[in-house]
């Protein structure tokens, strides 16, 4: 992959084709995000047509990435049909080669609204945040800490880790 | 990479897909690396929509979208079905029509060279410059 990377470097120096191959990256991605959230919720293209109001062959052409334009309303309506947030940004091209690199189906797939905040802000979410931005965290883990039995030696370096010797049963995680 | 990409190699030991690509322009050729980028990547899985069935059984086509249509052709393995794709020859599409005629069948000749002798009739792909 570190050569793939490298290849990509070098030839996005030439803006016109970064741009041509970049392009061409949006339109397969979102052809197989459309393809993608049909299969989660197990919908036919006709299904998805009754759905958006979008005809069954022009869902076809899109999910064969066999188009040239889509407009913003034509999005919106995939947006309400899987009832999933639309969310477009301009972004590096150092973050769209790593698009093109890390896609997996669960990127694809996206839950319904209602699935969705049924699922990620429940009433034991904790909103933290930190690093410039919020996070949800819907698992919160404590841990009880316990002191040594012995003093703790003073280490040579700032980095080095000390082992202690902490009798297990007074470690413990609450999940 | 997940998938090995090879091209086919003609008898007198010309890799025919590279020389295929000399001529096609800039952004043709962009667009086609996005998507061999993708099929070394991915294989078939992700994005189904790449690869189409021909009228030729075992000979697939990568669609490249653009004003031309490029339509390399390719097979999967032959020799490890799993992990390998060996694109045969380039190819478009003009309205329904075949350029050069008559393409598929012309392929699955190419698969069949191949399959007689992998190591000398194909060779790792190259990336299009």
């Amino acid at each position: 992959m570190k050569e793939f990377f490298n290849h990509l470097k070098s030839d996005f120096a030439d803006k016109e084709y970064a741009h041509s191959y970049m392009e061409s990256h949006a339109v397969s991605r979102l052809a197989a995000q459309i393809h993608a959230l049909r299969n989660q919720r197990g919908w036919s293209q006709e299904q998805l047509a009754a759905q958006s109001g979008i005809a069954q062959e022009r869902i076809s052409k899109i999910e064969s990435a066999d188009f040239d334009s889509l407009t913003m309303k034509t999005l919106q309506k995939f947006s309400k049909a899987f009832d999933v947030n639309l969310h477009i940004a301009f972004d590096s091209f150092s973050c769209g080669i790593l698009d093109v690199a890390n896609l997996n189906r669960e990127q694809l797939e996206v839950k319904s609204r209602e699935d969705d905040l049924a699922t990620s802000f429940t009433n034991q979410t904790v909103f933290v945040h930190g690093g410039g931005e919020w996070r949800a965290i819907n698992h919160l883990r404590t841990v009880e800490i316990v002191a040594p039995r012995q003093p703790l030696k003073i280490m040579p370096s700032e980095n080095a880790w000390q082992d202690l010797e902490l009798p297990q049963e007074k470690i413990a995680l609450h999940g | 990479m997940p998938f090995l990409i090879y091209n086919y190699v003609n008898q007198h030991g010309q890799n025919e897909f590279n020389e295929w690509t000399w001529g096609l322009e800039k952004l043709q050729r962009a667009k086609l690396n996005e998507r061999i980028d993708k099929l070394a990547i991915y294989g078939d899985v992700l994005y189904p929509e790449m690869l189409a069935g021909t009228s030729v059984a075992g000979i697939q086509k990568l669609k490249v979208k653009g004003n031309v249509q490029l339509r390399p052709l390719l097979c999967k393995g032959p020799v490890n079905i799993q992990d390998e794709y060996t694109l045969l020859m380039g190819a478009k599409e003009v309205g329904s029509k075949w350029v050069p005629k008559g393409a598929p069948s012309t392929a699955a000749t190419k698969k069949a060279d191949v399959i007689k002798a992998p190591t000398k009739r194909r060779t790792k792909h190259e990336r299009v410059l």
